[in-house]
């Protein structure tokens, strides 16, 4: 009976101790993509992570705060209109702006597939990373690896291709499956996202959507949930680039 | 907060500075009087025409996209409303068939291996053109062209495609 009671008492503690955390903000985001050759392009992406609205939860109280900053640079071979590779060292770093701040070195390899499905464009994406995660306590960076698979749309809304001045839809959905090295889950993280864009010309696109991040915070699973609005400048230009 | 919010504001605000005096949607009302009664006459079951203003070199062109049929057309019209140029896709089977074996010919003398993945019909400045994209293997390399043949089947000439990467963040 005491057992019992035992585990009872010890099941109540562990739900008021499950600490499911949901944070809500934006992520500005600008991505550069350019020509290095005529099967090779290079991508420069940067982008923040703000959580925008002071909230207390458990008890607990989390202001806004700049909860990551997150720098890529890849290089990209184009294999075909619908194949591509890509390589990339990516910097990420978290609470960059507070003393618990953790530093990420990370390099991932990818190929992205796109087909057609009813006249909408699909892309299916995997990510294959290895992550250097800082250790602030030894100040070590142990390697963890990670796959990643996302299934996408691209599509115009107005028209079959898009031209400047048109709008465009972007869909996808993220699984993360962390394989090795520490992790709190093997599905750790999911990522959704849908939004608008619009194709301005030279200046490239401006695209608006709601981003939900997922991801099993620690071992007894709790979830944390940002919900983000994105924000993204993407612009496609050459720096030397031929007169017509 | 206030200090991103304001960025993005003057970001927005530059972008759309750019947008204006570079490739861009133009309201029918300002294209020159000629342009839509052209179209009109022309193609009389076109869907929504879009038009946008292109640059080749120095020289400012008007731009008509539309398609009629599940035909697609682009049309090229010069400041005064001249038609300049004009562009239709074909399926390859639309072709003649000695035009076809003459295009076959040359793909065959030029590429170990190949694909037609477009044809279109051209006309430009009064000439009757093919324009095919092709997916060519030489010397062991893939790469993508645009290759141009006359209404007889004989070669014009060919231009590199650059490809773009497919779109993809984080």
């Amino acid at each position: 009976m005491r057992a019992l009671l035992s585990i009872l008492l010890l099941c109540v503690s562990l739900q008021l101790a499950a600490q499911n955390l949901t944070y809500y903000g934006i992520l500005p985001a600008i991505s550069q993509t350019g020509r290095i050759s005529k099967k090779v392009d290079y991508n420069f992406f940067i982008s923040s992570t703000i959580d925008a609205i002071p909230e207390t939860i458990n008890g607990v109280y989390y202001p806004t705060k700049d909860l990551q900053l997150y720098i890529q640079s890849s290089g990209i071979y184009k294999f075909s209109p619908n194949f591509n590779v890509a390589g990339s060292y990516t910097y990420q770093r978290n609470n960059p702006l507070t003393a618990d701040y953790g530093n990420e070195h990370r390099f991932w390899e990818q190929f992205i597939f796109a087909h057609s499905f009813y006249k909408v464009k699909v892309t299916n994406r995997v990510r294959y990373e290895q992550r250097f995660i800082e250790n602030r306590t030894t100040g070590e960076y142990p390697m963890s690896t990670r796959l990643r698979y996302q299934l996408g749309t691209n599509f115009p809304l107005q028209g079959k291709t898009l031209d400047v001045g048109e709008f465009y839809f972007n869909a996808y959905n993220e699984f993360y499956f962390s394989l090795s090295g520490a992790k709190n889950a093997t599905y750790s993280e999911n990522w959704t996202y849908a939004g608008v864009g619009y194709h301005t010309g030279k200046g490239g696109k401006i695209e608006m959507g709601y981003l939900m991040q997922k991801a099993v915070r620690n071992p007894a699973k709790d979830i944390r949930t940002l919900n983000l609005i994105q924000i993204s400048w993407i612009t496609n230009f050459n720096f030397f680039q031929k007169k017509k | 907060m206030r200090s991103v919010l304001l960025m993005l504001a003057l970001l927005i605000a530059n972008l759309a500075l750019q947008a204006q005096d570079s490739d861009r949607k133009v309201n029918p009302d300002k294209l020159p009087a000629s342009i839509l009664p052209y179209i009109d006459q022309k193609y009389p079951d076109h869907d929504r025409v879009h038009f946008y203003t292109e640059k080749i070199g120095d020289t400012l062109y008007y731009e008509a996209k539309f398609e009629q049929h599940e035909d697609e057309y682009d049309l090229l019209f010069d400041v005064d409303g001249n038609l300049y140029e004009t562009e239709k896709t074909l399926p390859e089977h639309e072709l003649k068939e000695a035009i076809k074996d003459s295009i076959h010919t040359y793909l065959k003398s030029q590429f170990e291996e190949y694909k037609i993945l477009k044809v279109q019909e051209v006309e430009l400045k009064g000439r009757l053109l093919y324009e095919l994209n092709v997916k060519g293997k030489k010397k062991g390399n893939k790469a993508y062209y645009e290759i141009y043949f006359d209404r007889k089947g004989k070669y014009v000439g060919t231009e590199d495609v650059i490809l773009n990467s497919i779109p993809s963040m984080f």
